[in-house]
């Protein structure tokens, strides 16, 4: 294994234990790094448009060319919305300006200026429906293709665990013994809805809704859903909704 | 309801399992560009379509697929063990034996992606997989993800671990993956899906006489899981979100209501 594959590897396997979003963040930096790849974003794009303002899930060193990406609309000439449109993922800035050498000279310079001469972007499916895509941008051109598959999936496997953790770090402390995601996780499955169907109404991954009702379920120490309902209202820790 | 197919009741799903393997080579070979793999009357086989070979299948209204999936003992072979090896790192868990089931071809249908169900019914098949694996001895299910397909595989209630290092191939990266399999681990995923008492069901001949059909028997065994959670609504259609869309209206109403009270009390 080289050195790169053995780092890729480390994150791949460590990366699903990180239950703090800046422990992941932090191991995830020092992994593109080894790609030549010094900052990132990984966005949500809930809306159906293209233009919709994505919803930010974790980011390093994009700020100043986010905003100004904004301020000077460039999402209304940016040739990488059709790409992303187009579901084409694991692209470089490379390919799409080698695919419209003419397009948005502007905004590329821009780019540059920012300091950011290449970038590399993946796209996902969200848990909800959504995109969720992921440009880790480098200050030089230089990219070694052979390593694509491999950012590819490092890139793929930090985003999905980001926007997991993302979500969670919504979560407040309750009144009492539950977070406020908790208690109303456990009142939807007191109405017997599934983690899907619970995701869809409060707006956030099945998977974020399971971690959170299983926390519950260690928190009133039982074993199955039903115990915890049961618990949860004889303690007055959520509430009754029919009846 | 998963309808579990084994070399016992096959003769039930001709029609089904013409479309399966029609299915796998629309889907795998002219899709995903796996051109190394078989055509035979324009359908997908490989060598682990024998009598060993379990389909799991979520049929539609008319008994059509929505989705679709293999799952076999590994005893005689494995596929990410044998072909794909160099995707095993060291130190991964035995892959291949008495203790595994791989899970391999793996698709939905795009009439079911359209409706944008997200990954329920695929999650209903991994879990009769789980559930078939179980009861056989098997304590993983090991098989491979194509990586664009990842957060959607890690989305579901278990825990799912890469084997290795992901590699190109075809169009895309795949990477082996397996998850363990136990009575907890059935029994959490069966919670998430809103507390099933099973997902997958081996129909037989006896079913068809009682029921009917495929949709008779589905609509039993509906019957059978909302009689273990008498408050259940099955139906995951607009209705029922816009259902609980409402009921979460209500408990913001309430909470609101509460907040000011508790602000004019102070």
């Amino acid at each position: 294994m080289s050195s790169i594959e053995s780092l890729s590897w480390a994150f791949l396997s460590e990366a699903p234990e990180h239950r703090d979003l800046r422990v992941l963040e932090a191991h995830f930096l020092r992994t593109l790094e080894i790609f030549g790849f010094d900052r990132y974003c990984c966005t949500r794009l809930s809306g159906l448009r293209m233009a919709d303002v994505p919803t930010i899930v974790s980011r390093h060193g994009f700020i100043d060319w986010d905003q100004r990406y904004w301020r000077e609309r460039y999402i209304e000439q940016d040739p990488c919305s059709d790409w992303i449109s187009a579901n084409r993922t694991g692209f470089t800035w490379t390919d799409v300006r080698e695919a419209a050498p003419a397009a948005a000279a502007g905004m590329w310079q821009d780019a540059l200026a920012e300091g950011l001469a290449n970038a590399f972007v993946v796209q996902m499916p969200g848990p909800i429906g959504e995109k969720i895509v992921l440009r880790m941008a480098s200050p030089t051109s230089r990219f070694d293709l052979a390593h694509r598959p491999l950012l590819e999936s490092v890139g793929v496997v930090f985003a999905t665990l980001a926007v997991r953790l993302h979500e969670m770090a919504g979560d407040r402390p309750g009144p009492g013994l539950l977070s406020t995601r908790e208690a109303e996780c456990l009142e939807w499955v007191a109405l017997g809805k599934s983690d899907w169907e619970i995701g869809a109404i409060l707006d956030i991954s099945p998977k974020t809704v399971n971690h959170h009702v299983e926390r519950a379920k260690r928190k009133l120490d039982v074993s199955t859903r039903m115990q915890a309902v049961t618990a949860a209202l004889r303690q007055g820790l959520i509430r009754p909704v029919i009846g | 309801m998963i309808h579990i197919v084994t070399s016992k009741n096959r003769h039930l799903y001709a029609r089904q399992l013409q479309e399966m393997h029609q299915l796998r080579r629309l889907h795998f070979i002219e899709e995903n560009g796996w051109t190394d793999l078989k055509v035979v009357d324009g359908g997908e086989v490989d060598q682990f379509d024998d009598d060993l070979a379990v389909y799991l299948l979520g049929l539609g209204p008319d008994d059509e697929i929505e989705v679709g999936l293999r799952v076999r003992s590994t005893l005689d072979g494995c596929i990410l063990t044998d072909a794909f090896p160099h995707m095993i790192a060291q130190g991964a868990p035995e892959l291949k034996g008495a203790e595994a089931w791989e899970m391999s071809r793996i698709f939905s249908t795009h009439a079911y992606r359209k409706n944008r169900r997200g990954g329920r019914r695929v999650a209903e098949a991994f879990l009769a997989a789980m559930e078939v694996a179980f009861a056989h001895g098997a304590r993983r299910l090991v098989g491979m993800v194509d990586m664009r397909l990842y957060p959607l595989a890690s989305n579901i209630a278990w825990d799912l671990k890469l084997t290795g290092l992901p590699a190109p191939y075809a169009f895309g990266v795949m990477a082996g993956v397996y998850a363990p399999i136990g009575a907890s681990e059935i029994a959490r995923l069966r919670e998430s899906l809103g507390g099933l008492s099973a997902a997958g069901y081996e129909v037989e001949d006896e079913d068809i006489a009682l029921c009917g059909d495929f949709q008779g028997i589905e609509n039993q065994f509906r019957r059978a899981n909302a009689a273990v959670r008498p408050m259940v609504e099955m139906d995951e259609g607009p209705h029922a979100i816009a259902e609980a869309a409402a009921l979460y209206a209500y408990f913001d109403g309430r909470r609101a209501a509460q907040s000011e009270k508790t602000r004019t009390d102070a």
